[in-house]
């Protein structure tokens, strides 16, 4: 037994010595050496594109452009790039050009992953770019003392990222069940109060429930209504931004202003959308799937699935809150360069090809979303003039802020969030929950200082 | 001799086998020289000890290697010198004078051509060269503004003047009183605005006057505009909107001027001494967002036209990332201070230099030196070396197709993440070289004192049969043993010094970070200092919740089962099989599942609350206060009755946790007793039955029967996996982190991010994933392993079935 063993290891290794002493062989065929000459550098590109038609004809397009840089496109979802770039990145395996979504600017500047580009490249996008996107990809940093603010002496705005694709929540309104949206939310409500006590028509149910007791509210959400971000257009219309008006200035957060956003949220708002339920005891936006509600809240990330439903809907501007506009928040799908990657020159050209009529064009065709250009340079894009949902989103988009990207934003969410939920399922007072927001966001912003 | 045997082993320490060839075994030696050969192989192999290294590797793209510089650079002067055109070039026939007596000492004789005396130009002087001259021809100078007199600062007293703050906000009150917003960080280390008096132009601070609001104040921008009317000065302000100008003198604000062709380009820092105003300019320095130029010199002009005629050529031979390198280079060379500093943490001996193990060493002691760095200073050269603008004249490279510079060129310096992996990979590689190296020393040794003592000396090949016959196990379990090292000891390891350095945040695990010493494990006892007071309290409180839910639940489950096991033995129970499979269901479905399936049921409106309200239990509770009524107006015992506000908050009542972790216990019962119950009730079958008859005729009672007969039996082969559960229980996550999400109250960092039901597991998971916070994380992971393996360890080894075995 013993020498059977021992005879395996010794073949064993044989092999593996032999396999590290093969040597190519020349079998004859003539190499055309003018193919290797070139030179050629490679880029390593990672967006979220599943089965890579997109990217495969954008990759197509920009190697007409620029022959000699080889793109290897990999799929990765727009959170999983930013994470992996974390651990790949060092070890050289990452991506030189990578997505993520306007929300995680911040956090990928602050974990350092996220190159600034050339301020040439600014400029070439300034007045082709929509500015709304190149606002929520432009910081100000101050190299001399490190500081994200923008009141900071030697404050330079630099771009980090180019938007590829604008997007904001909107009004989806079933036209089978309203005919006209309403235009104030006042009158969103008042409707809502009378169709929450209506009895459902939802057949395969218990007839005598009324759509309340159904789960069928008037209005949905398509996330959950303690979400900052889908909030913020109530927020807007009580004149609440968080980080100051300019959304730039981390020390006014200004929790303390939403406390009028808050109350409405607990004596308007929730009775109407939620009854006696939580933030996030209804499910709107499989509710308006199903064709059983005729408002939500969604974004154009919803579309696949409503239009795939069939159902037949539109977007509406967002309503009005005591004559005050709700304005959503515009966010960006963005590509930037890794800060490490050894082909910046060529990821940066990459990255500015994103944005070419070309490749915003192929971006609409395959993947349905409102090129980040200029509102009159989309009529230049097949197709997008044709689009009504994209072109309604557009139309919102005028009256939307930009998201706030300074890096203290990522401690906005959490407080935000839990100062609704506190309001909305326990009953605590609007401001002290403001309050306790306030602190929480202080608490976390000082910590990551230290 | 004996020494002669230590020396012998001394000497195959060093040279391995030497030892077994003095022993005149020379296949024995042979064995240990090719494993030596290996090691030091393996090491010189992957090092670069015979190369020269270089930092500037680090930066992307080419040198423009020496024969450009002889070949072009050179080639371009010595044609402009000779065709003598001084009004373009700055320098006549004789040449510029810097360059030449740099080619002086370079001995490098005038107009000289061919490539051997031009050998000693090389890329590295030269660029040394051009930071020199560029360095000697921007020397800080005073510009006198009205005369535009220039002298060297060093020449000039600029001590007495007051400087003017030509840039920023301020906010005016209707005394014309000024103030200046500034961010002040609070005790907790957040941000807070604040307003204190200043003045209109030369900044200064009044610390009595500060306001927390500018309301009611007027904005007041100054734009950085100077323009100058009849030796007059004037500052373009926005006072509300509308544009004024201050008199930078009187600060009388009057509203229009005439600006054509008055504007003063003003870059440095400006200041007015005795009613005349003065520019400070030194290249390099950043100033309002501007980054100061450095002037071109009539060589760098040269080497530019040399560049150019290179770039605009069609086939580009080099990069945009080839300039960068340049710019890059000669700044270093600029600033002495930061080449060394770059020079000395990027080509690090035992880094770039050392071999595999060496490095590996080098590695997990220090955790890397070199820093990140992102050179944007470099830019201050882009005039000088491309070029101003647009002009071909000028040769400016910008005008050559594709060209562009890097405003940040970023190094990533040494991640501590990757050096210490990388590290401990060499560190246990080598650890197997060096059973060798010890198992040959010990046979050198001992080999030379047999034949000392003239005892029986195996010969080799015996020797080796020996061996092989005698550890044998060990052998086969060696590739075992070497696979175990990498991916079981490693991690550990890894784990384990996480513990002992300072990383935490989002950045650290890409940045470079230190060892901290105990740092994080004294933060634990000491509340005072920063990490203490949320971690050390927070640590506490979890470890003393986390003990009292590993005893309650294992005893709960425990003894549950026990309980429930006495059930269905017992004779009189009718449909014994039926119960015992209904019983053990709950063991059948993936924990996990049942998890997720309790935490949805037991939601605030979740199902278990609708069918109390339904029952009408609801009712009984407000009318008893334990719904319904606000908390704060509770006290005493009643605040432990608190179930929530409209509905019974069985996981997110944020007030009572003491119901929360109730509940969660008796949760724990229902995913936990069936496996106990089975067990017993095997082990309760097994019981001899004579037992019990023996106790009947004894006329004991069934409680007796219990107490003396079974109990003690079945705790007696349960024991060790009592012991087990508790264990597990101290780490069960799953209940914890798929139930109530370690809430409530969770996810403030004033408690460590530690929520009311977070047992050490799952906060741990909490504090690495949603928190980077690895370091203290690992700390806990390392106590948690000391706590859990000396229970462990002491409750086995009192145990009666451990003593036994």
């Amino acid at each position: 037994m013993k020498k059977i063993i021992l005879l395996f290891i010794a073949l064993a290794s044989v092999f593996t010595l032999a396999a590290c002493g093969e040597t190519v062989e020349n079998n004859g065929e003539t190499i055309d050496f003018g193919d290797i000459l070139v030179p050629s550098s490679s880029i390593r590109v990672w967006m979220d594109d599943e089965n890579g038609e997109y990217m495969a004809a954008v990759i197509e397009e920009f190697n007409k452009v620029y022959p000699n840089i080889v793109v290897e496109f990999q799929h990765m979802g727009s959170v999983d790039a930013r994470e992996l770039l974390k651990t790949f990145g060092p070890s050289g395996n990452g991506a030189d050009v990578f997505q993520f979504p306007h929300d995680q600017l911040a956090q990928a500047v602050l974990e350092d992953l996220v190159l600034p580009l050339p301020n040439s490249l600014k400029t070439s996008l300034e007045g082709r770019s929509a500015q709304l996107g190149l606002d929520i990809a432009t910081l100000s940093y101050d190299e001399t003392n490190g500081s994200f603010d923008p009141t900071s002496a030697n404050a330079v705005e630099s771009l980090f990222a180019v938007p590829l694709s604008l997007e904001s929540v909107g009004l989806f309104y079933n036209k089978d069940l309203v005919a006209t949206p309403a235009t104030t939310m006042e009158a969103l409500l008042a409707a809502g109060a009378t169709w929450n006590a209506a009895l459902t028509s939802d057949a395969t149910d218990d007839p005598t429930r009324t759509n309340a007791q159904a789960g069928y509210f008037y209005l949905g959400t398509s996330s959950h209504w303690a979400d900052s971000y889908f909030m913020q257009p109530f927020y807007s219309a009580f004149g609440f931004t968080p980080f100051g008006a300019n959304l730039d200035d981390p020390s006014a957060v200004g929790y303390a202003n939403t406390v009028d956003a808050l109350t409405f949220f607990r004596d308007q708002l929730k009775p109407v959308v939620a009854g006696s339920g939580q933030t996030d005891s209804t499910s709107g936006g499989a509710n308006f799937e199903a064709g059983n509600i005729p408002y939500v809240i969604g974004g154009p990330w919803n579309h696949e699935a409503y239009l795939n439903a069939g159902i037949n809907y539109g977007v509406a501007p967002m309503p009005t809150i005591n004559g005050q506009n709700m304005k959503t928040y515009a966010g960006a799908i963005m590509a930037a360069v890794y800060k490490y990657s050894d082909n910046s020159e060529d990821a940066i050209k990459f990255v500015e090809f994103l944005t070419s009529d070309i490749a915003m064009e192929l971006q609409y065709e395959y993947k349905t979303k409102l090129p980040a250009l200029e509102n009159e340079l989309l009529a230049s894009i097949a197709g997008v003039s044709e689009d009504e949902l994209l072109l309604a989103m557009a139309e919102q988009l005028k009256t939307s802020v930009p998201m706030p990207t300074i890096p203290q934003v990522t401690y906005y969410w959490g407080p935000g969030e839990t100062m609704i939920k506190d309001v909305w399922n326990n009953g605590v007072d609007p401001t002290v929950a403001a309050a306790t927001a306030e602190q929480s966001y202080r608490v976390r912003s000082g910590l990551a200082n230290q | 001799m004996k020494a002669l045997s230590t020396i012998k082993a001394i000497l195959s320490a060093f040279i391995w086998g030497s030892g077994q060839a003095l022993n005149r075994q020379y296949i024995k030696a042979l064995f240990f020289f090719i494993i030596f050969v290996g090691f030091v192989g393996t090491e010189l192999l992957t090092s670069s000890y015979f190369e020269e290294t270089t930092a500037y590797t680090k930066l992307v793209g080419d040198d423009l290697t020496d024969t450009w510089y002889q070949d072009n650079l050179y080639a371009r002067y010595f044609n402009l010198k000779n065709e003598n055109s001084i009004r373009a070039n700055g320098f006549d026939a004789t040449g510029y004078e810097p360059f030449e007596t740099f080619l002086r000492s370079l001995n490098i004789p005038e107009n000289a051509t061919d490539k051997e005396t031009l050998s000693a130009l090389n890329e590295i002087n030269m660029l040394q060269f051009i930071a020199d001259d560029l360095k000697a021809a921007n020397l800080p100078t005073v510009t006198n503004l009205s005369t535009f007199d220039e002298v060297l600062s060093t020449e000039f007293d600029l001590s007495n003047g007051t400087l003017i703050e030509r840039r920023g906000i301020l906010f005016v009150d209707e005394d014309g009183t000024y103030y200046i917003e500034r961010n002040i960080e609070l005790e907790d280390g957040s941000n807070q605005k604040e307003f204190v008096e200043t003045t209109m132009l030369h900044g200064g601070l009044n610390e009595a006057n500060i306001l927390l609001s500018n309301e009611g104040l007027i904005r007041f921008e100054k734009l950085n505009e100077i323009y100058e009317i009849d030796g007059t000065f004037y500052l373009r302000v926005k006072i509300d909107g509308s544009f004024r100008f201050v008199n930078l003198l009187t600060e009388e604000i009057i509203s229009t001027i005439e600006m054509d062709n008055n504007k003063v380009p003003v870059e440095g820092p400006m200041y007015v001494i005795d009613n005349t105003f003065y520019e400070y300019y030194e290249a390099g320095m950043i100033y309002l967002s501007q980054r100061l130029q450095y002037e071109q010199t009539p060589f760098t002009r040269v080497f530019r036209q040399a560049l150019y005629y290179d770039y605009s050529a069609d086939h580009l031979d080099y990069s945009n990332a080839d300039f960068n390198r340049i710019m890059v280079r000669i700044y270093l060379n600029l600033n002495t201070d930061l080449k060394e500093t770059f020079e000395s943490q990027y080509n690090n001996f035992f880094y770039d230099k050392a071999g595999f193990f060496i490095r590996s060493y080098w590695s997990v002691g220090t955790l890397g030196i070199a820093q990140k760095v992102n050179f944007t200073n470099h830019m201050s050269l882009a005039e000088a070396l491309a070029g101003q603008g647009l002009s071909e004249r000028e040769f400016s490279l910008f005008t050559t197709p594709g060209f562009q510079i890097s405003e940040n060129i970023p190094i990533q310096g040494h991640v501590s993440t990757m050096i210490l992996l990388e590290g401990l990979i060499g560190v246990i590689s080598s650890l197997f070289f060096f059973i060798f190296m010890i198992w040959g020393i010990v046979d050198a040794y001992r080999v030379s004192e047999q034949k000392r003592k003239n005892e029986k000396v195996l010969k080799d090949i015996d020797y080796f049969k020996d061996v092989y016959e005698s550890s044998y196990e060990y052998i086969i379990l060696s590739p075992a043993m070497f696979v175990l090292a990498f991916i079981s000891i490693m991690p550990i390891v890894f784990g384990f010094m996480i513990a002992f350095t300072d990383i935490a945040g989002n950045e650290s695990m890409l940045d470079n970070f230190d060892y901290v010493g105990f740092r994080n494990f004294i933060a634990i006892f000491d509340f005072s200092s920063g990490l203490g007071q949320s971690f050390g309290q927070a640590f506490w409180r979890v470890l003393g919740w986390t003990v009292v839910w590993a005893i309650l639940s294992t005893a709960t489950v425990f003894f549950g089962g026990f309980f429930q096991a006495l059930i269905l033995n017992s004779e009189k129970v009718v449909f014994r099989k039926f119960w015992r499979t209904l019983f053990i269901l709950p063991w059948a479905i993936p924990a996990l599942l049942s998890q997720m399936v309790f935490s949805v049921m037991f939601k605030e409106l979740g199902f278990i609350n609708q069918f109390l309200k339904d029952l009408g239990i609801y009712d009984l509770l407000f009318d008893i206060g334990m719904l319904g009524v606000n908390y704060e107006s509770l006290s005493g015992i009643r605040t432990l009755f608190y179930l929530g506000f409209e509905n019974i908050q069985w996981f997110t009542n944020p007030f009572n946790t003491t119901f929360v972790r109730g509940s969660i216990i008796l949760i724990n019962i229902w995913l936990g007793f069936p496996y106990f119950m089975a067990l017993m009730t095997g082990v309760m079958t097994a019981i001899d039955k004579t037992l019990y008859e023996a106790a009947d005729i004894d006329g004991a009672s069934g409680w007796q029967k219990i107490r003396l007969i079974t109990m003690p039996l079945v705790l007696y082969s349960t024991a060790p996996i009592l012991i087990m559960t508790f264990s597990g229980n101290f780490n069960n996550f799953g209940v914890i982190y798929f139930i109530t999400g370690g809430g409530p109250n969770d996810g403030k960092p004033s408690l460590g991010f530690a929520g009311d039901t977070d047992i050490l597991i799952s906060w741990m998971y909490k504090l690495t994933v949603d928190y980077s916070i690895y370091n203290m994380a690992s700390v806990f992971s390392v106590l948690i392993f000391l706590f859990v393996g000396s229970v462990t360890a002491w409750n086995l080894s009192r145990t009666r079935a451990f003593q036994e075995d």
